[in-house]
């Protein structure tokens, strides 16, 4: 694998084990962090969140992760899976060191 | 219906199905609990009127059957894919011998079930029961005359089931077309079903549950309880100290790709492909493939796929912007859908 | 009563609330169509999605601190007011000349919980201000609380252990109140907007009390009645800590419970005064839950105060109640404001407008829910209405006992007992009482009263089938929130601030959210309520229970008891320890065995055991036990430096215990220590 491409994995790799983290940290999730596969849903099935563990989930990634989510609409499409949290952390991560 | 039309009611409208591929059995007798808790890989913590979600298994790990429990006054109920009625059956008698009270029975001969899927199938089904499925929480499901209403669906948008009894069936087919009359609703069979399931990547026993692999390779590992011990357990707990070598992943093609598919990356095989399909609401093909650890991960780029070297890329799944995800029934109806203003199914 | 009506009279009313410090200003404000709903004052709502409350006015609030305890003493103010101008319109001297003191209740609903203070106290400083030494009790079931509250003053009244009852509540509008309800997303941007739009809630304050009496005692001295209360019904949702039932049926237990208590049909009620809080989730359920108890096709004009006085919390449901009072007996139906248009779900007639609407009704439906899932209705009447059949008091059976506690699970664990001087309880796994109860997300009071509620049902041999369920409560006996989850939600504030505070740890920090999770997870949706007397709180849970179940033909189950969380602080102070004891009480049993069986019971003011112990035996027609057959809270743990709910409710298991075991043919059962209430209970074998 070319070193550009392995390096982009690893940091996703470290990022998915940082967002299982806060799931089973902050919100509670009752699993191990390896029990958490990344595309487990979040809502509905998966790990089953509800819309008031929702509320704490946008706050944490705020604070944590710099997530910023405009609108209702944007958090519904881009909070369904665990790999979609980590899409947007590390989007959030690059937007920082561009700006940075 | 042709596919295309058939996916189209479902992402849009609602569609109709007959889900003969669904096996209803029920599970009686005081000795129900321990014969749910030998076979079912979850706690069972659901109450009345809820729905668990799991995998059957085989002793090996594999997966043998893709089902529903539902906790229903003293009885169980599975609503099950995999297996016909009479493995399931046997399946779950052959586990239990030493229980005395224990009754398992297939209903196919007297019950058939009616799927509902679309962003506005709440809106048929309430024209059906009234407003109260409008509430009705996902995975819950309650009774009506002599159905059961669960609401389900592995498609992404809204879902349900209704499970009727037999001579039943036609009135309600014929009744529910007529009151979907003016929600343009379709009908779709199970490729259509299937197709959204993997757009929306629900796991299907006819496709991912085909292969081999076990619920830790299939990232179903949300649907079982670790702590707890069911048949298949041992199995799995022996496959995790090993270590899993590769890992389902979602990929979108430029052309067709097909089961058993090798995938590449600069010429050296990663993975295969379990199962495919074609996207009928926009370009392209979407994909589950069991991909070697190293490269399971969303975001790789310039993938290969089969002897047609068809360009592929790994994503985030799933690959589809389910209109459900927006249409609150407390405001939107069809008929008010061109005033609102919804994003767009699928990206560009 | 010579007709079997159980109504009760309404002699005097008193308000404190946004659109007025008085009845009179209430009135005017009302007819004029009135909003107190004005962007808040008194905190800083710069960082909420609103900036919009129903402040309470006029009432010398003195400058902005804040501060739990100077948020406290701003509702005891309140619900002073409100008390007084209430026993002034009665007629009722303040000192009980008129009336004995002692046969004055007191019965308060608040929401307050928020704060690790004893929540009785509220109750006891008011009822000590105004010279009463009955029966003060406190009701906390957040929203619904003071709609219970005077449902509990007509079961007192009823009882004749007071003649007179001052029933209503307080609640106070606090920055964390706000954020936490701002976290959950219910906040309207404008002015709540009920049965319309946008969704939201607006979040208010006040106090509220009725003066009630039976009707005879009222005749007696000369006191014109204003209202009638008919009857009353509560349920649990069984659904979800902070969301309603969607189907509504919890909301049409209590309103079929109410009408059936009150011997009514829904035919009779004229009008409907609706929790209408304006969420989302809550109208459109709400709506569906009365249609489905008056019909599917009624058109009763049902509207809401809350675009008016705002969410008024605790003080909801008496402020609502006096709304229709007033109302009722001018000849008006209340109006609901800031109304623009129906959502897709809502009343068919909302009486939408600017001003009240005229309107003749003899009786009136107010409903109230809570999150936590206890909903609570009153049917209010402009007479009484003469039932057709008078009701029979049978006695109780107990029929299961559960214990969590510092000696393990079960009753047997505490009599071995133990040297372990930790008050804690030790740990344990839910898995040990059931494998079908989640207890993830739980905390620790949560996990003591479901896990002591589970051993009572295993004990009584009764697993729980969806029928028999609908009529299947509980009542628990409390003296503060969750420590825990106090902590989690004061760290929330801490590392996030009040602007992002965790919505699930707001959710869990009142008094009433353990009961709300035991009855999830038990299946419960019958009666649930959540109440405290500080000492005795357990004992006065389960009378209670047994009233309920004695007189309502819906309820066959009741599950009640108490439970106590401690700290590493309280650790010394509390001579039982922590946990939780429940008792099983049905209706009916009739499978040959003979558990025991509450027989009768009294209530009285602090400090008056002598009263409550005569009242239950006068009642049994018994005469006294002797001193070995009757079981004491002191000897289980008390005096502590604070009191605690537990020790009155091991004293009732331990009666329990002393009668199936065939030691004993009667037993009684007393609580004398606190500051609150007297309580005795009598059982035999």
């Amino acid at each position: 694998m070319d070193p550009s491409l392995q390096q982009k994995l690893e940091k996703r790799s470290q990022m998915l084990d940082r967002i299982r983290e806060l799931l089973i940290e902050r919100l509670r999730v009752p699993r191990e962090p390896d029990e958490i596969d990344p595309d487990t849903p979040l809502f509905g099935g998966g790990l089953a969140l509800d819309s008031i563990d929702a509320v704490d989930l946008l706050v944490h990634l705020g604070a944590d992760f710099g997530v910023d989510i405009a609108s209702d609409e944007e958090g519904r499409s881009a909070l369904r899976t665990v790999n979609s949290i980590v899409d947007l952390a590390l989007a959030a991560e690059e937007a920082d060191d561009g700006s940075g | 219906m042709d596919l295309a039309d058939s996916v189209r009611a479902i992402r849009t409208s609602v569609a109709l199905s007959r889900l003969n591929h669904v096996t209803y059995v029920r599970i009686r007798g005081e000795d129900a609990v321990d014969a749910v808790d030998t076979i079912f890989p979850r706690e069972l913590y659901l109450r009345d009127g809820q729905l668990s979600q799991s995998v059957l298994l085989h002793e090996d790990g594999r997966i043998f059957a893709d089902c529903y429990l539902g906790s229903d006054g003293d009885d169980f109920f599975l609503l099950a894919e995999g297996p016909d009625e009479e493995d399931l059956v046997h399946h779950v008698r052959s586990h239990n011998e030493a229980l005395e009270d224990l009754e398992v029975e297939g209903l196919g001969g007297t019950h058939g079930i009616v799927g509902l899927d679309g962003p506005y199938a709440w809106e048929l089904l309430a024209r059906l029961v009234g407003p109260e499925v409008i509430g009705l929480p996902y995975l819950t499901f309650f009774h009506f005359d002599r159905t059961v209403c669960c609401r389900i669906g592995k498609t992404g948008d809204y879902g349900y089931a209704l499970v009727a009894p037999r001579d039943s069936l036609e009135g309600l087919w014929t009744r529910l077309l007529e009151l979907g009359a003016s929600l343009d609703v379709g009908r779709a069979d199970v490729e259509a079903l299937d197709l959204c399931a993997l757009e929306s990547w629900f796991f299907n026993i006819r496709g991912e549950g085909r292969h081999p692999a076990t619920p830790l390779e299939l990232q179903l590992q949300w649907r079982i309880s670790r702590r707890k011990s069911y048949l298949g357990s041992e199995a799995l707990a022996r496959r995790r100290e090993e270590g899993i070598r590769a890992r389902l992943t979602c990929l979108e093609g430029s052309g067709a790709m097909a089961s058993g598919d090798v995938v590449s990356h600069d010429d050296e095989a990663v993975g295969a492909v379990i199962h495919a399909g074609p996207f009928t609401l926009r370009k392209g093909w979407v994909a589950s493939a069991l991909m070697d650890l190293e490269y399971a991960f969303p975001g790789i780029p310039d993938l290969r796929v089969g002897e047609g070297a068809v360009e592929a890329r790994s994503v985030t799944p799933p690959v589809v912007n389910n209109r459900s995800l927006y249409v609150n029934p407390q405001v939107h109806s069809y008929a008010s859908r061109h005033d609102d203003d919804f994003p767009p199914i699928f990206a560009a | 009563m010579s007709d079997g009506s159980r109504a009760v009279v309404v002699t005097g009313m008193g308000s404190v609330s946004a659109i007025g410090h008085d009845c009179d200003e209430l009135l005017r404000a009302l007819e004029r169509g009135e909003s107190g709903i004005r962007q808040v004052t008194r905190f800083d709502t710069s960082g909420f999605s609103t900036r919009f409350g129903a402040e309470a006015r006029g009432c010398g609030e003195g400058p902005v601190v804040a501060d739990p305890l100077n948020d406290m003493e701003r509702c005891a103010r309140f619900a002073l007011r409100a008390a007084q101008e209430a026993l002034q319109a009665a007629g009722l001297r303040t000192t009980g000349r008129v009336v004995p003191s002692e046969r004055v209740a007191v019965v308060l609903g608040t929401g307050l919980g928020e704060v690790d203070h004893p929540i009785h106290e509220l109750t006891v400083d008011l009822a000590a201000r105004l010279g009463f030494e009955g029966p003060r009790l406190t009701i906390c079931t957040a929203c619904s609380s003071s709609t219970a509250a005077i449902g509990f003053a007509q079961d007192l009244l009823e009882s004749s252990c007071v003649d007179v009852a001052l029933a209503g509540g307080a609640d106070v509008l606090t920055d964390r109140i706000f954020a936490g309800f701002d976290a959950l997303h219910v906040l309207s941007p404008q002015r709540c907007a009920p049965f319309s739009t946008p969704f939201g809630t607006t979040l208010g304050e006040g106090a509220g009390f009725l003066v009630m009496e039976r009707p005879e005692h009222a005749r007696a001295r000369g006191a014109a009645g204003l209202a009638v209360i008919s009857g009353y019904g509560l349920s649990g949702d069984g659904h979800h800590e902070t969301s309603p039932d969607p189907t509504g049926g919890g909301v049409e237990r209590a309103l079929r419970g109410a009408l059936d208590d009150a011997g009514l049909r829904g035919e009779d009620i004229g009008y409907v005064n609706a929790h209408g809080s304006g969420t989302e989730s809550n109208d459109a359920s709400e709506w569906r839950g009365i249609q489905r108890g008056l019909g599917e096709t009624t058109a009763v004009p049902v509207s809401s105060c809350k675009g008016a006085l705002g969410h008024a919390q605790g003080a909801a449901g008496v402020l609502e109640t006096i709304v229709t009072i007033l109302m009722m007996r001018r000849n008006l139906l209340p109006q609901t404001l800031n109304f623009s248009g129906s959502r897709t779900f809502g009343p068919t007639d909302p009486v939408a407008g600017e001003l009240p609407r005229p309107g003749s009704y003899s009786h009136a439906l107010c409903l109230n829910s809570a999150f936590g899932g206890s909903n609570a209705a009153l049917v209010v009447s402009r007479r009484a209405v003469a039932r057709a059949i008078p009701r029979e008091r049978a006695s109780v059976p107990v029929v299961g006992v559960g214990l969590v506690s510092r000696h393990g699970l079960g009753w047997d664990a505490w009599q071995r007992g133990g040297t372990d001087v930790s008050g804690r309880v030790p740990t344990f796994a839910m898995a040990d009482v059931s494998n079908r109860i989640d207890p993830h997300g739980l905390d620790a009071s949560s996990r003591f009263l479901t896990a002591a509620g589970a051993l009572a049902l295993a004990d009584a041999g009764i697993g729980l089938k969806s029928r028999q369920r609908n009529g299947a409560g509980l009542v628990v006996g409390s003296t503060r929130p969750s420590p825990e989850s106090l902590e989690r939600f004061g760290r929330s504030i801490d590392e996030h601030g009040l602007e992002r505070v965790s919505a699930p740890a707001f959710a869990r920090v009142v008094l009433n959210a353990p009961a709300g999770f035991c009855s999830k997870l038990l299946g419960l949706k019958g009666p649930l309520t959540v109440l405290t007397t500080g000492a005795g709180s357990g004992l006065t849970a389960i009378i209670l229970a047994a009233e309920l179940l004695s007189s309502r033909e819906g309820v066959d189950l009741m599950l009640a008891g108490g439970v106590d969380e401690l700290t590493d602080r309280d650790e010394g102070a509390a001579p039982a320890g922590e946990g939780a004891g429940i008792v099983a009480l049905t209706r009916n049993h009739s499978d040959g065995a003979t558990p025991p069986r509450i027989v009768s019971w009294g209530v009285a003011g602090p400090g008056r055991s002598a009263s409550a112990v005569r009242q239950a035996l006068s009642k049994a027609g018994a005469g006294p036990l002797p001193q070995g057959q009757t079981f004491d809270e002191a000897y289980f743990g008390g005096p502590g430096t604070r009191e605690w709910a537990l020790p009155s409710t091991l004293a009732f298991l331990a009666a329990t215990a002393a009668l199936r075991s065939g030691r004993m043919g009667r037993a009684l059962v007393t609580s004398a220590l606190g500051s609150a209430v007297s309580a005795a209970v009598l059982l035999e074998a």
